[in-house]
């Protein structure tokens, strides 16, 4: 940890800890800008994004639809080259896709067919060259933290959609990257196995130590989920306000029906409709 | 650290920068991706060319006529070539007879459930029978003139259009099918109003496909006759090892067979946008 | 068939219901299923049935019309038949003959649509470069080649072969080309995610979710080298169903031409299952079947 994590960006720092004992920074974005051109029109999808992610945080990126969430997103992994700026992840600059140290989640869980779910969760091992046998028990574990014990030589479309995103988020952590970063990953489903989902994605972040990012257009997930919500503001997109959620992890689902949580989902709304 | 690059421009300013920056790199790109597409292909028609005449230099002209021999030949044969248009004619007869039988037996079958299901297995059975092989009967039943080459034709090119007939009808928008019967419509107006213009994609596709199978079908009607015609003289000429002329030959079918392909795609382009019902560019 | 899995993180749906009724719901719905199930049955024997009832009718058709109208021109299934047993051995060769040509030539028209697929499909300056030349390549009748290449090749196995080669290898172009660019973008996005190379992307992604289109583009082609094949016998006249077809016309032996038309018929049908079964079997090995969700 060197002085220059301690550079405090825009509004909030991560809770009322000395800067000192302040865990590193694992997301650095700087001043990125992106523009392109999708056909006959210009998108400004981001402007001037600041947003430093530390260790072990859970940060939520809301917005409406369009407002660049998901490219943001998309620029952090590296799928898309930023226009102006920089983003870094634990210090590298990311510049190109496939870093090791990040696990991805998509809205459509992006499953192989032709594969079984445990075929599925190999994939990244089979691309970063990891050897079988040392990810076998992992992977195993892994169906285990997922709660699909006895599934893993089930077909994709075999399964449920519940249980896909669930073998996709088995699938980000097999070579144990340290950020994940998901894309509504919950966007898909119905709203009963978008609840049950979000409670198991709390329970499977509670026991792994990453980071993580994650993109929705869910306030009340967003709150329950993070520690701290991104609002962005669309076109051009930019960074309105990072919110504290300061309640204590593990959370539980009688937090939902808390004053003081209620509040904070107001807040995030009354934020978005000031738009 | 750098300077903020939004510290002192408005946004429009900033969205001039990158807007000016993207249309830059991107005209960019495209003109160079022009260049190289016209690159290559003037490259492909030259490597063909020169392949072609390298093979005539290799092998006797009697077996591969060069380019200067085969354009000879062309303007020799001229009167050959030109003096029966019959080709021509098989090949639009045969397409509007085929177009006929396959979209009005398209759309009787479609009205009937039991002539769907029943037809059904015979249709996807006939698409693998090689129906160029009923020419020679054909040709015996109905005799050596412009009939049995249209008849060939005709049968032929009818079968796809048939098939894609029939599916363009069946697969209608339920919705919007539940609108007009929840409207009061009669079977007729169902047809009419909604189940035409779903087909029309469908049977415009058939029908381009119909086009260059009444082609094929009138060229095989004329290999087997061998009287009258392009593929008749294609085959005499083989015969007589007239290959000069052989080659000429077959750059005029090539040419109007590309000109009756053209003249169907467009005519599916306009007929497509006139009713919006074109499919969106890739 | 797979049965989809119910999710067992949900909870269950509805209260658990007394045993008595239980069973009885169990019982009705048992029976309620075998009654479906055999209306099903009925139905399509139903089917089958009017389906053999119309085949009949048009043999029937057939026989009639022979028997009024001069036997040389048409003649019925009684003498298709005998011109089959008559000509057994010319007609049994030329199919072997037949068979092979269209074996060889759609493999070799295969393989080089699948290369050149692949190849153009990856890059979208080579499939720029080569539209036109496709579009040209698709409506220009290649039968027309015929006499050409019977001219280099002879009248023997090769010009057949390397007809249906040309004629079955567009569709396996473009439906290869087609069907490797045709991948979902969160699939991409995730190799791309992964560090994947083109190589990598391409064996391990889209060459697999290809193959629907690929193996449609099988049956086409394998009707294409058929037809090819059959063109160029009738143009080489020398070894093959077709040109036994061509000598019976020319001999006016039409019970003849039809035989050899009967077994050219089952020829190519054979073929085309064979594309079918082989399609069913790739599907299902990589469990590519759409499934009704």
């Amino acid at each position: 940890m060197d002085a220059t994590d301690q550079v405090a960006t825009r509004p909030s720092r991560p809770g009322p800890a000395a800067e000192e004992r302040a865990p590193r920074v694992v997301i650095r974005c700087q001043d990125v800008h992106k523009f392109y051109l999708a056909g006959s029109r210009s998108v400004y999808a981001l402007k001037g994004i600041d947003l430093e992610v530390r260790e072990r945080e859970f940060v939520s990126v809301v917005g409406k639809s369009g407002c660049g969430k998901s490219t943001l997103l998309h620029c952090i992994a590296g799928l898309v080259p930023v226009s102006h700026g920089e983003v870094a992840i634990n210090g590298e600059r990311v510049d190109k896709p496939g870093r090791r140290d990040i696990g991805l989640v998509f809205q459509t869980s992006a499953l192989l067919r032709w594969r079984t779910a445990w075929d599925n969760v190999l994939l990244p091992a089979e691309m970063f060259g990891l050897s079988r046998a040392a990810i076998e028990p992992r992977v195993r574990q892994l169906f285990r933290l997922v709660e699909l014990e006895g599934f893993e030589q089930q077909y994709p479309n075999q399964l449920s959609g519940g249980m896909q995103q669930r073998v996709a988020i088995a699938r980000a952590l097999v070579h144990d990257p340290a950020v994940l970063l998901m894309d509504e990953p919950f966007g898909a489903l119905d709203a009963q196995t978008r609840e049950t989902m979000t409670l198991e994605l709390m329970r499977i972040w509670e026991a792994t130590p990453k980071t993580v990012l994650f993109v929705t257009h869910d306030l009340q997930e967003a709150a329950f989920l993070s520690t701290r919500v991104v609002v962005m503001g669309a076109r051009p997109g930019t960074i309105q306000a990072i919110v504290d959620v300061p309640m204590p992890h593990p959370r539980t689902p009688d937090l939902l029906a808390r004053a003081d949580f209620v509040e904070t989902v107001q807040r995030l709304r009354r934020l978005l409709m000031a738009q | 650290m750098p300077p903020r690059l939004a510290a002192d421009k408005t946004d429009l300013e900033l969205v001039e920068h990158f807007y000016a920056r993207a249309v830059r790199a991107e005209t960019e790109q495209r003109r160079r991706v022009r260049r190289t597409t016209r690159v290559g292909q003037v490259v492909v028609v030259l490597a063909l060319l020169g392949a072609w005449w390298a093979a005539a230099a290799v092998y006797p002209p009697v077996l591969v006529p060069g380019p200067a021999a085969t354009v000879q030949a062309f303007f020799d044969g001229r009167a050959t070539l030109w003096e029966n248009p019959i080709t021509i004619a098989e090949i639009v007869l045969g397409f509007l007879v085929g177009s006929l039988l396959g979209i009005g037996l398209g759309i009787a079958i479609a009205q009937s459930r039991w002539a769907e299901v029943i037809l059904t297995p015979y249709l996807v059975v006939s698409q693998a029978v090689p129906k160029v092989a009923l020419a020679p009967i054909l040709i015996i039943v109905l005799g050596y003139g412009l009939a049995s080459k249209v008849a060939v034709a005709a049968l032929i090119a009818f079968f796809p259009l048939l098939e894609n007939t029939i599916a363009g009808l069946r697969q209608v928008d339920p919705d919007s099918l539940r609108l007009l019967q929840s409207l009061g419509a009669t079977r007729w107006q169902i047809f009419t109003k909604l189940r035409v213009f779903t087909a029309l994609p469908l049977i415009f596709a058939g029908l381009r496909i119909a086009a260059v199978l009444a082609t094929v079908g009138a060229i095989v009607g004329e290999f087997v006759a061998g009287n009258r015609g392009l593929g008749a003289l294609l085959v005499t000429s083989m015969g007589t090892f007239s290959t000069s002329l052989l080659y000429a030959t077959m750059g005029v079918l090539t040419g109007l067979a590309c000109g009756v392909y053209l003249a169907a795609r467009s005519g599916e382009r306009r007929v497509l946008a006139r009713y919006n019902l074109a499919p969106p560019e890739r | 068939m797979a049965r989809r899995l119910v999710d067992p993180g949900a909870s269950a749906a509805g209260a658990p219901v007394a045993a008595g009724t239980a069973a009885t719901a169990e019982y009705w719905m048992a029976r309620e299923g075998r009654a479906a199930a055999a209306r099903a049955r009925r139905e399509r024997l139903a089917h089958t049935g009017a389906r053999l009832l119309v085949l009949a009718a048009v043999l029937g058709l057939w026989q009639v019309l022979a028997s009024r109208y001069d036997v040389t021109l048409v003649p019925g299934p009684a003498q298709t038949y005998a011109g089959l047993r008559r000509g057994w051995p010319l007609i049994a060769r030329a199919a072997v003959d037949t068979s092979l040509e269209i074996a060889l030539g759609f493999a070799a028209g295969a393989l080089i649509g699948l290369i050149l697929g692949s190849l153009v499909g990856q890059s979208q300056l080579a499939e720029g470069i080569l539209h036109p030349y496709l579009i040209a390549y698709q409506a220009v009748p290649k039968v027309g080649l015929a006499p050409m290449i019977v001219l280099l090749l002879g009248f023997g196995l090769w010009p057949k072969v390397a007809l249906a080669a040309l004629a079955a290898a567009f569709p396996m172009l473009e439906n290869t080309m087609v069907g490797v660019q045709r991948v979902d973008e969160d699939s991409a996005r995730l190799f791309a995610g992964l560090g994947a190379s083109p190589t990598q992307t391409y064996v391990k992604l889209r060459l697999i979710s290809a193959l629907p289109s690929i193996m449609a583009g099988v049956r086409v082609a394998v009707v294409l080298a058929t037809v090819s094949v059959v063109v160029t016998e009738f143009v080489a006249g020398r070894i093959g169903l077709g040109a036994v077809m061509m000598l019976g016309y020319a001999q006016l032996d039409t019970p003849l031409v039809f035989a050899a038309l009967v077994v050219l018929t089952a020829v190519g049908l054979a073929y085309y299952f064979a594309a079918v079964g082989l399609e069913a079997l790739v599907l299902r090995w990589f469990n590519l079947i759409p499934s009704t969700r």
